[in-house]
């Protein structure tokens, strides 16, 4: 490094620092005028609508290809028209509804399992190994089996997803139950609690961030999971508008089935975390020291 | 832990817990061997020792937290535990953490919390959080929490090392007030020799497993720490303990 360059550092440092004052500033003013979820969401929506901005112009102003790059006028005409056709409604409906089912079976199972492994080392020898040879198997290599086993009704599409967020869900339950205070379990033999208490009242309560973190996961990986279980002779659902879309080569329609999934997907995250916020409040009461 | 209120230990009235031939070892480490010992009712008995002697050993046979390899550890009375950490639940407020584990419905059970926060001057803290209190508060809702088994006998492990000073002091005080009061007995295990000679009636010191000293302190309460028979204790338990102050 120079002797300028230094000097030019050395000039700047003021300022810079004045900057980051005026950024931190602004971050404040910012939470104390729209509260703390205000800034969140404005602040997160900053870079989305950034994006969605740049395009807009690009295909406005700047000469983009619409029709192989569409355009956010043409994405909305089109989800307008599928909505007040009923279309959108029809298959997302379906669509949600399986993700729904899927991710409710699947955590369910997922959960319990990582539950009960995590606190009974019998039942850990008995599942484990069953557990982590099915891990290893990428369950969408399965998607064919179940077609022909179980048909090309919808259970072979819950099943794909239900069997496919079941390791992850199992491994993180599973480790946030091994790593429950052990203080507190001797605690709770202590005074007298019996397992059922000690499950209910120290041991999953201890384990709810991981389990909540687990619990996003799924939901997120239920979504990609859909698109692989509609992807195959679908006669309903966003896999089945997809489809069409891509064989009449509609790069707008398909683009909005995936904004449609990212935002969604989105929804559902937001759910678990208010979910967790609600059934978790002494996460919220602690005192730094 | 429940109560033990029960035959093994025979039927003599001042006895509340009774070690005999006691063995634990762990692995081919022997932490006590055959030791033999007896707590009375109503006294608070200081155990001193270093780290590694086995104080903890013994307050956790009692507690039936660990299982003798040899002999018996019995209680003859109701006893309950408080730890050197509060071991709060954090996901119970605070009424509901004093009453764990008690059968009754929800708003006896909260009256019962509230008086016993009372006593130690908690009970405007009793719907908090216990993430939200200090580690004196969370220290004496942990002392609630112990009284309300309403114990004969309570095994205290270090209860008061990890507070502050001028916290120490004020619990300390609050808990001989409370067995005034209550009149449990209490082993307590502590490597604080002025802690031990405050609140002792009793002070053993355990060294490899044996008991190396058996005082009694008669003084009336508040001690002074600083009365002769204080003093000279000290002397002696400094030396056991393997202190030797003159060479530092």
């Amino acid at each position: 490094m120079t002797t300028a360059t230094l000097e030019a550092e050395r000039e700047a440092a003021p300022e810079l620092a004045a900057r980051a004052s005026r950024i931190t500033r602004f971050g404040g003013a910012l939470g104390r005028s729209v509260g703390p979820l205000g800034s969140r969401i404005l602040l997160g929506s900053l870079i989305p609508v950034g994006l969605f901005a740049w395009w807009w112009w690009q295909a406005e102003h700047g000469g983009l290809d619409t029709r192989i790059y569409a355009s956010p006028r043409l994405l909305f005409d089109l989800f307008v028209d599928l909505w007040q056709a009923g279309i959108l409604q029809e298959h997302g409906l379906v669509s949600l509804q399986r993700v729904l089912v899927g991710f409710g079976v699947g955590s369910a199972i997922a959960v319990f399992l990582g539950v009960i492994c995590g606190y009974f080392r019998l039942l850990e020898k008995l599942f484990d190994p069953a557990i982590q040879i099915f891990r290893a198997t990428p369950t969408v290599a399965l998607l064919p089996m179940f077609l022909i086993w179980f048909g090309f009704g919808e259970f072979s599409k819950i099943l794909l997803i239900v069997l496919g967020i079941i390791p992850r869900t199992y491994v993180i339950t599973y480790t946030g139950i091994v790593n429950v205070d052990k203080k507190l379990l001797e605690l709770a033999k202590v005074y007298n609690l019996s397992k059922f208490q000690t499950i209910t009242q120290v041991v999953i309560p201890s384990a709810a961030p991981f389990i909540f973190n687990a619990l996003r996961l799924a939901s997120v990986s239920s979504f990609l999971l859909l698109i692989f279980a509609e992807s195959i002779n679908p006669k309903v659902g966003f896999g089945y508008l997809a489809q069409q879309a891509l064989f009449n080569i509609r790069v707008d329609y398909i683009l909005l089935i995936a904004l449609i999934y990212g935002v969604l997907g989105l929804a559902v995250d937001t759910l678990v975390r208010l979910i967790e916020k609600v059934m978790t409040p002494w996460n919220g009461a602690k005192a730094v020291r | 832990m429940t109560l033990v209120e029960s035959s093994p230990v025979r039927a003599e009235n001042k006895v509340a817990a009774r070690l005999a031939r006691l063995v634990k070892r762990y692995g081919d480490r022997t932490i006590l061997d055959g030791l033999d010992l007896e707590l009375e009712r109503g006294q608070v008995v200081a155990l001193l020792g270093k780290s590694g002697s086995g104080k903890t050993t013994i307050l956790r046979l009692l507690a039936g937290l660990e299982q003798p390899t040899a002999g018996t550890a019995e209680l003859a009375v109701s006893t309950s535990i408080v730890f050197q950490e509060h071991r709060l639940l954090p996901n119970k407020k605070v009424w509901e953490n004093v009453v764990i584990g008690l059968p009754g419905s929800r708003s006896a059970l909260r009256e019962k919390a509230r008086n016993l926060l009372r006593e130690v001057g908690l009970e405007a803290h009793i719907d908090k959080w216990p993430g939200l209190l200090s580690g004196g508060e969370a220290q004496r809702v942990a002392v609630a929490r112990a009284l309300s088994r309403e114990p004969g006998f309570l095994l205290l492990d270090e209860p008061f090392a990890a507070l502050d000073a001028l916290t120490r002091l004020e619990v300390q005080a609050l808990t001989m007030r409370l067995k005034d009061q209550h009149g449990f007995g209490a082993l307590l295990v502590t490597h604080d020799i002025d802690e031990a000679l405050a609140l002792g009636d009793r002070v053993l010191v355990l060294r490899e497993g044996e008991i190396v000293l058996d005082a009694r302190r008669d003084a009336p309460f508040p001690r002074r720490r600083s009365d002769a028979r204080a003093l000279e204790l000290r002397g002696q338990l400094l030396t056991l303990l393997g202190v030797d102050l003159a060479n530092y």
